[in-house]
């Protein structure tokens, strides 16, 4: 073993082809030799392959360790995101909770929407409607709110959409919400029977399938979000009023005349066999 | 002619060479074996700051400052790191709202990130806004089933990138989940969802046979698993692979126990990872390899999954 590995150092691995091409011209007759050159360069080719993994979860920032040039890099920014996110708009009375078909945190909402928009846009709106995927925390503790729970709230950057629908459009789009366990809404009262809306009340009237109303939604449900193709192709005014602004205003209102934010389910949408 | 003396002298050295070839690279452990270590996020939703004190479950996890720290920590142990994320980078904090993306870029710069896929949020603020933020990464992102062409994205994405590591060579691709209903289509714009399935496979195919990739990892944002059977998701995906040793996955914000491993289509193993959301966890994956007994790309090998014990 120890002479062949001295051979080695005398004919390392450059060297080592061009001997092999000599060698298998002048030893033509030792071809069974030949191959055997040839599987072992063939073998040094060989790929690697992954043949073990260990796997660890670290649990960031347990124990908590700084880098302080990142700290450096985002202290700046974090004061600035601070200060516009600390600001006190409102209290709650209650514990707000996100619930289907109904809770009290999309009732809250729903009635926002309607509220802002209608005063921003200055136009009467029938129903307001917001998608529970939309709304991205499941309860507003009861005490005081900031301008940073509403993002929470809405985080998403959605533009306000307002349409005029036909009552069967509306009956369309209500079963749509119907079929995925009610929506928050504001304006209307409705029912949830096989996956369909029925009991639809607006305005105090029963919905006409020839009427027509006025509708907002955000505009991601308008393009198409959640697969919703109803309100897509219709006309529609898009405004440049933000969801979580109509939300944001809706509790400033309320707050700076001193009044407490109240809600609960009351029957707004419900399942009946 | 040469005659029986020469014969057995030039064997002995050509021999010589055949035995103690290998010897460099069998009997010391430190050449033949190669480790990578695979570090990866997903969905971290704009969290640059650890998740509020509040009392959840979550509180006071995450956070850039204490990643960055982790990450700088394994880099000095480990000489072979790969620093993947899969996707939702965007949205989720008022720091997306105010700064449309460019703080968390340049961190993920800051952390030297490898590559990411994009996710259905990265589109939030227009597929614009996200190429525009593309000029603080250091990074690429990588993706082989979305069509950009005729979008503000078209020359920044690479439908994958060859990584060298030590002797390895490593191919790195993503795949994207379809937009339609789940995206704005006028955030979206031009962008064309393809088969994740074809374009992973056929990448995957290039990356083994033409580049001869030792390794190819897969960014997914397609999710784990869903409750519709059919629906596309990483199950689905690593079961239909061919060539693709490691998915890592994002979308479902998954809190996986540990990696899961599938035979894909050619009865080879392909491991699963996912770590949940919001930057909580930090997925590490230490990779030991081998060189391949044969030449044989079809083969049927396995991989051994342990968990790493606690330091």
């Amino acid at each position: 073993m120890l002479i062949l590995k001295f051979c080695f150092c005398f004919c390392p691995k450059k060297t080592l082809t061009s001997n092999t091409q000599v060698n298998a011209v002048l030893m033509k007759k030792k071809c069974c030799i030949s191959i055997f050159i040839f599987i072992f360069i063939a073998s040094c080719e060989l790929p690697y392959q992954p043949q073990s993994v260990q796997f660890t979860k670290y649990r960031v920032g347990l124990p908590h360790k700084e880098d302080t040039s990142m700290r450096a890099f985002l202290q700046p920014i974090s004061d600035s995101v601070q200060k516009r996110i600390q600001v006190k708009i409102a209290t709650t009375d209650v514990a707000l909770q996100k619930k289907q078909p109904e809770g009290a945190l999309g009732n809250v909402l729903a009635d926002a929407l309607l509220e802002s928009a209608s005063e921003k846009l200055n136009v009467r709106i029938d129903a307001a409607f917001l998608n529970p995927g939309g709304i991205r925390k499941a309860v507003l503790l009861r005490g005081p709110v900031t301008i940073g729970d509403m993002y929470e709230v809405m985080p998403f950057d959605n533009r306000i959409v307002l349409q005029e629908v036909r009552g069967a459009v509306l009956q369309d789009f209500l079963d749509f919400t119907a079929v995925r366990g009610g929506w928050p809404l504001a304006g209307l009262t409705m029912k949830i029977k096989s996956n369909r809306a029925t009991n639809v009340m607006i305005g105090g009237k029963a919905l006409m399938k020839n009427g027509v109303y006025r509708i907002v939604n955000s505009d991601y449900i308008v393009n198409g979000g959640e697969h919703c193709s109803i309100l897509k192709e219709l006309p529609s005014t898009v405004s440049d009023y933000l969801v979580r602004d109509a939300f944001i205003d809706y509790f400033k209102t309320r707050g700076e005349k001193g009044e407490k934010i109240f809600a609960q389910s009351e029957g707004r949408v419900s399942y009946v066999q | 002619m040469f005659n029986r003396r020469q014969f057995i002298r030039q064997s002995l050295l050509i021999t010589g060479g055949i035995i103690a070839s290998p010897c460099i690279t069998v009997a010391d452990d430190s050449e033949s074996l190669q480790t990578l270590t695979v570090l990866h996020t997903n969905d971290v939703h704009s969290r640059l700051e650890p998740f509020p004190m509040d009392g959840t479950r979550n509180a006071g996890l995450g956070g850039v400052v204490a990643r960055a720290a982790l990450i700088n920590s394994i880099r000095e142990e480990e000489a072979q790191v790969l620093l993947l994320d899969a996707g939702d980078i965007f949205q989720g904090t008022p720091y997306f709202n105010f700064y449309k993306g460019e703080p968390e870029i340049k961190a993920m710069s800051k952390m030297n990130y490898d590559a990411v896929t994009m996710g259905n949020h990265d589109f939030d603020a227009g597929i614009e806004n996200y190429s525009a933020q593309l000029q603080y990464a250091n990074f690429p992102v990588l993706l082989c089933n979305y069509d950009f062409s005729n979008t503000a994205l078209e020359h920044r994405y690479l439908p994958y990138k060859i990584f060298r590591k030590g002797k390895l060579k490593v191919g790195v691709t993503g795949v994207g989940i379809a937009l339609q209903g789940l995206v704005s289509e006028t955030l979206y714009g031009n962008t064309r969802y393809l088969d994740p399935i074809e374009q992973l496979n056929s990448v995957a195919a290039m990356l083994k046979k033409k580049e001869g990739c030792d390794m190819i990892i897969c960014l997914s944002h397609l999710g784990y698993r869903y409750k519709e059977q059919n629906k596309i998701c990483d199950e689905i995906l690593a079961k239909e692979s061919e060539y693709v040793d490691l998915i890592i996955g994002g979308h479902t914000h998954t809190f996986m126990e540990q990696p899961v491993t599938y035979k894909n289509k050619l009865g080879a193993d392909v491991i699963v990872n996912q770590v949940g959301w919001g930057g909580v966890i930090l997925g590490r994956l230490d990779f030991v390899f081998g060189k391949k007994k044969s030449k044989n790309l079809v083969d049927t090998h396995t991989v051994v999954i342990g968990e790493k014990s606690k330091e």
